[in-house]
């Protein structure tokens, strides 16, 4: 329960309340309409499997579990430290290569498992030092030149196998089918977003209890932030090599349910997929990254999950580019926005007139 | 006032997405569990009656017979469902995914218009896998669990790279129609319909040796994975057969200029200049090296010879020649039906993309037509075929060999005076 | 390979090749610059703004039957409006809601643009007419030829008679472009607006519609440049995210804040490609232009031609 709580902590509102008791009635207020709302979304996770028989669908929520990983961490350097990274596709391809490379080398699964994120803090520490003295737009175009140069490596360098890729990836037996050649759907499935789970508790209680506070104070005001003794540029690295380390957990579980991994998984559309997930779901929210990665993963394939709707097939992009924008106009806070604003909606509608002049961070919706 | 405007106009957009997640969810409530038609390629029980007669001659030159070849029946009942897992969305200057679905939708016309496959009809179920291999691993999924196809064909080697353990465990018979890599390797379940890379860079070395008499050559090839594999096979054969391969460099599709590329080329100290890739690179190579002066004879694998090279390269393309597989311009009895049919639909001259998706459906109604709707039958039978001609070449298929294509399937031609004609039959 | 034997003309090759490339790139960096200038935003829709320039005035050009320079100046006016309506209809509201969601809007513009033009046009490349030999623009004049064949002789390169109107065009665009900065009373105001919107708004100044008219300016220079690459690139297809990458180099390298610099990052971009593709290897042309890229982020983060703006922490 504690874990679910933290789940949803509202960046940032700390420092913009007055004083932390009224934050807390604040928060107790809004609280049991949000908490169905993540309520029904995190069993409704758990309970996939029992709900529908589905491959296809089961296979859509194990990606997106990698996602909702690669959303939690951009959301980290996004939401928190103010700055857009489009180099989360590079270090979630380091993750999957790093994974790739050693099983086919037949080191052990732990020691692929444990390498793929070392190697990537490594990466992510050396960009970040260097990345993160600029600010604003040059850090996200440093991000972009990083990126653009890790895809061309991937696609190009012998050891990754240039432009075919690696592919017969093995992955360990307790999560591969009996003939061990592929990825069992259900154990994966749990094993994915089990992961998913101590990722977002992780960065819950990162952001809660330690440079959350310091960075919610930068994103205000980062002279001020400075000035009160808060080391600005460690924090930001830190959380930095905290989003390279999730992205390459994620890009070893990649590599190792598909099987086979290709420069083209790795190219800039990953970076800017990952960052259209996070706005659709709500800066600075944990719970808005999974719902980010869930949207993103879910509304281009409306068109194909129901029959009325295949005519549109050919409409289907263009329609997902239409509905991006529309989330991004409609709901600034994103979908956790648009969620807090209904919950706070509704338990005002129920506790009367006494919430009036409450309004969370992020109401718009 | 503006800010009015502005919030209504939002207030309608937000209307517009609600409403059509709404209808989406009311969907989710009524749609029943069981697999219907996707898009389907053809209406089932479609416009056979009034064809019937004419549809008599494609079935018999068609290594496709109608149970009653005089007289075929339209096909009722469930329709025979086959996949197609490509990358439908994506473009790399020659649509290639769209290219398959039209070569696989006139063959699937052309089935249903003699009667089917035993009196029933074969339907293709489409998705865009949009060249991820996420999409294409989930899509797969779908196609088995719920369209409960008996076949699948891929457009990209290393979508088959990455389904192959899902069909040999899934017991689906999966089809990779490109080349570039043998993913048949080790695969029960797998086949391919390529010829495979060393046959025709044998091919093509006894071309350069005898036909154009050099001792040497500088190869461009794509950077993408068809023509990295394709050049590194090709420059492997070319050497053991004695010829100099003098420069092997990549180009990239969407590049605007390749003069660097090809001045690479030239200065290697070429005599010929081996170009392997798919338009629209391959025209912008023919004319930089044209352009500066560089007149070697040009010669470009198979699927540089996409009819669209004449219209992007023109004069530079000229007396060019190419590994095919048939002859659009006078095909012979075996091609004839496919370059008709996909004449007729689509009012253009197909290329070997379409080809490849049109042998694929052969290929899978010939193996359901013995193993009806067993995928392992289906397999079985696949596996024994012996003799079938396609339009690629003529399928010999084994319990250890999957692709089955001899050099005999490989042609070379040659553009003259802006026409497509066959150089010479080889061997 | 042994026996590459790479002398001055080969590098004059290079070079032309690369200036060819670099005249595109720069157009594309220099429409990058402007939308920067005025909004502070990283356009992502530029690059198939290019791919559809190229599409509207192939469609002109054989619908009506018109001649291309008539063609080129509808698809860069259509190009235009299309940029202007996709400010005011998608961007706008989202500049109130900062930086980030201007920039989601982009790149949800560009998912819309990009399946769009498919939709319209279809997925394969259409060829796109080599017009150096068509009216304005024809070559085929015994003086070009001989110059031509000199060339060749003299420096043993040889190169496309359209490059040179490439290039040339390009160029010919800078010039105007910097020019409507430099001296028109409404390049004037854009400059204001974007060196500070508070200030030129009390003076008077419409920044929205400056800002449009950003979108509109930046969206015809892309018009350009997929016209001017038409005969290379053809027309549709997927290359639009490849060159605005190319875009983005140039401009970082040249400078985002200037506008000279961004064009003259963009010759940059190209020649560094053509040289290091010639002289090294064209599988690592794209990796080595991207590190110079990344290079000059770190040394002189405002670009080579950028005056120092940014302020590091």
């Amino acid at each position: 329960m504690q874990a679910k709580r933290n789940l949803e902590a509202p960046v940032g509102t700390t420092s913009r309340a007055g004083s932390l008791t009224s934050t807390a009635i604040e928060r107790l207020k809004q609280s049991t309409a949000l908490y169905t709302f993540q309520g029904v979304i995190i069993a409704a996770i758990i309970l996939l499997p029992f709900l529908t028989d589905s491959n296809y669908l089961i296979t859509m929520a194990t990606f997106m579990g990698m996602y909702a990983m690669l959303a939690i961490g951009l959301n980290l350097v996004l939401g928190n430290a103010g700055q857009i990274s489009l180099g989360q596709g590079a270090f979630f391809g380091i993750g999957a290569y790093t994974y790739a490379i050693l099983t086919k080398d037949h080191f052990p699964f732990w020691f692929a498992y444990l390498a793929s994120p070392i190697l990537a803090a490594i990466a992510g520490f050396v960009v970040g030092y260097i990345a993160l003295r600029l600010r604003g737009h040059y850090f996200a175009m440093a991000t972009l030149a990083f990126a653009l140069i890790m895809h061309r490596l991937f696609h190009v360098l012998p050891i990754t196998g240039a432009s075919l890729g690696l592919y017969d990836i093995p992955l360990p037996a307790f999560l591969a089918t009996t003939k061990g050649t592929m990825a069992d759907p259900l154990r994966f499935y749990y094993f994915v977003w089990l992961i998913a789970a101590l990722v977002a508790v992780f960065t819950a209680n990162v952001v809660r209890h330690r440079v959350g506070r310091a960075l919610s104070a930068l994103r205000e005001d980062e002279v001020a932030a400075a000035m009160l003794g808060i080391n600005v540029a460690k924090y930001k690295i830190e959380v930095f090599v905290i989003s390279a380390i999730y992205s390459s957990i994620a890009g070893s579980l990649f590599a190792g349910y598909s099987g086979l991994i290709s420069s083209s998984a790795f190219h800039l559309d990953r970076s800017m997929d990952i960052l259209l997930m996070v706005v659709i779901g709500g800066l600075g929210s944990v719970f808005g990254s999974i719902l980010g990665a869930i949207l993103w993963t879910i509304l281009p394939e409306i068109f194909r999950m129901f029959e009325s709707l295949q005519g549109l097939e050919p409409y289907r992009l263009v329609t997902f580019g239409i509905m991006i924008i529309l989330i991004v106009i409609l709901w600034p806070g994103g979908a956790a926005g648009a969620l807090r604003g209904l919950a706070e909606k509704w338990d005002r509608s129920r506790s009367g007139a006494n919430a009036s002049g409450v309004k969370g961070s992020n109401d718009t919706a | 006032m503006l800010r009015s405007i502005k919030s209504r106009s939002s207030a309608i957009l937000g209307i517009v997405v609600i409403v059509a997640l709404l209808a989406g969810c009311a969907q989710a409530v009524t749609s029943t569990p069981t697999a219907a038609p996707k898009t389907a390629a053809t209406a089932p029980a479609g416009p056979a009656p009034t064809k019937a007669g004419e549809a008599t001659k494609p079935a018999a030159a068609s290594p496709t017979p109608a149970p009653a070849a005089a007289k075929p029946a339209a096909p009722t009942g469930t329709p025979y469902k086959i996949g197609g897992n490509l990358m439908l969305s994506v473009t790399g200057g020659t649509a290639i995914g769209q290219d398959y679905k039209a070569g696989m939708d006139s063959a699937t016309e052309m089935i249903n218009a003699a009667g089917g496959i035993n009196g029933r009809p074969i339907q293709v179920v489409y998705y865009d896998n949009e060249n991820s291999q996420d999409k294409a691993l989930q899509l797969a999924k779908k196609m088995i669990q719920e369209d409960k196809i008996l076949g699948m064909v891929t457009d990209r080697t290393a979508q088959a790279l990455a389904l192959g353990p899902l069909v040999e465990e899934s017991g689906v018979v999966l089809i990779n129609a490109t080349g570039g890599y043998d993913a048949t390797k080790g695969k029960k379940w797998v086949f391919q319909n390529v010829p495979r890379e060393e046959i025709e860079s044998d091919v093509l070395s006894e071309h350069l040796k005898n036909n154009l008499k050099v001792k040497s050559f500088a190869l461009i090839h794509d950077e993408n994975q068809y023509g990295t594999t394709g050049a590194k096979i090709h420059e492997e054969v070319a050497a053991k057969k004695g010829l100099k391969v003098t420069a092997n460099i990549a180009y990239n599709n969407n590049s605007p200029d390749l003069s660097t590329e090809v001045t690479r080329a030239k200065a290697s100290g070429a005599e010929a200049l081996v170009i392997w890739g798919i338009p629209p690179g391959p025209a912008n190579i023919a004319k930089a090296a044209r352009n500066m002066g560089w007149n070697v004879p040009l010669v470009g694998s198979v699927a540089t010879a996409n009819p669209v090279l004449i219209d992007l390269a023109g004069k530079a393309v000229d007396g060019m020649t190419f590994t095919a597989w048939f002859d659009t311009q006078n095909p012979d009895k075996n091609d004839k039906p496919f370059v008709d049919a996909y004449k007729k639909k689509f009012n253009k001259t197909p290329g070997i993309f379409a080809a490849l998706g049109w042998d694929s459906v052969l290929l899978l109604a010939e193996g359901i037509k013995k193993g009806g709707d067993d995928r392992a039958k289906v397999r079985d039978a696949l596996e024994n075929l012996k003799g079938f001609v396609g339009v690629v070449g003529e399928y010999n298929m084994s319990p250890t060999e999957h692709n089955g294509l001899t050099a005999e399937s490989i042609l070379l031609t040659q553009i003259k005076d802006g026409k497509w004609t066959v150089f010479k039959q080889t061997r | 390979m042994s026996g590459l034997t790479i002398g001055p003309a080969e590098v004059i090759q290079f070079t032309i090749g690369g200036l060819t490339n670099g005249a595109i790139y720069a157009l594309v960096a220099l429409g990058l610059h402007i939308i920067f200038k005025a909004t502070r935003v990283l356009n992502f829709v530029q690059g198939e703004q290019v791919v559809i320039g190229g599409l509207l005035a192939l469609t002109v050009s054989t619908t009506l039957h018109a001649p291309i320079f008539l063609a080129f100046v509808a698809a860069m006016i259509i190009g235009g409006a299309i940029g202007y309506a996709f400010e005011r209809i998608a961007i706008r509201p989202a500049y109130r809601l900062g930086e980030l969601a201007t920039i989601m809007v982009t790149i949800g513009g560009f998912v819309v643009f990009k399946n769009g033009h498919q939709l319209i046009w279809g997925k394969e490349s259409i060829p796109f007419p080599d017009f150096a030999f068509d009216f304005p623009f024809s070559l085929a004049t015994p003086a070009f030829q001989g110059f031509a064949e000199a060339f060749l002789k003299a420096t043993g390169a040889g190169f496309n008679p359209f490059a040179i109107w490439v290039i040339l065009l390009s160029i010919l665009g800078v010039v105007a472009v910097h020019l409507f900065f430099q001296k028109t009373l409404f390049g004037k105001a854009m400059r204001a607006v974007a060196d500070n919107t508070k200030a030129s708004e009390l003076m008077g100044i419409d920044s929205t519609q400056v800002t449009a008219v950003a979108f509109a300016m930046s969206a015809a220079l892309a018009a350009a440049a997929g016209i001017l690459g038409g005969p290379l690139l053809n027309a549709g297809g997927s290359y639009g995210i490849e060159i605005a990458v190319k875009g983005f180099s140039g401009a970082i390298v040249g400078g985002f804040g200037s506008s000279l610099g961004s064009v003259a990052g963009g010759f940059i971009v190209g020649i560094i490609e053509a040289l290091s593709g010639g002289l090294i290897s064209s599988s690592y042309k794209d990796a080595i232009s991207f590190g110079i890229m990344l290079l000059v982020l770190l040394v002189r983060p405002s670009g080579i031609f950028g005056e120092k703006e940014v302020r590091r922490s």
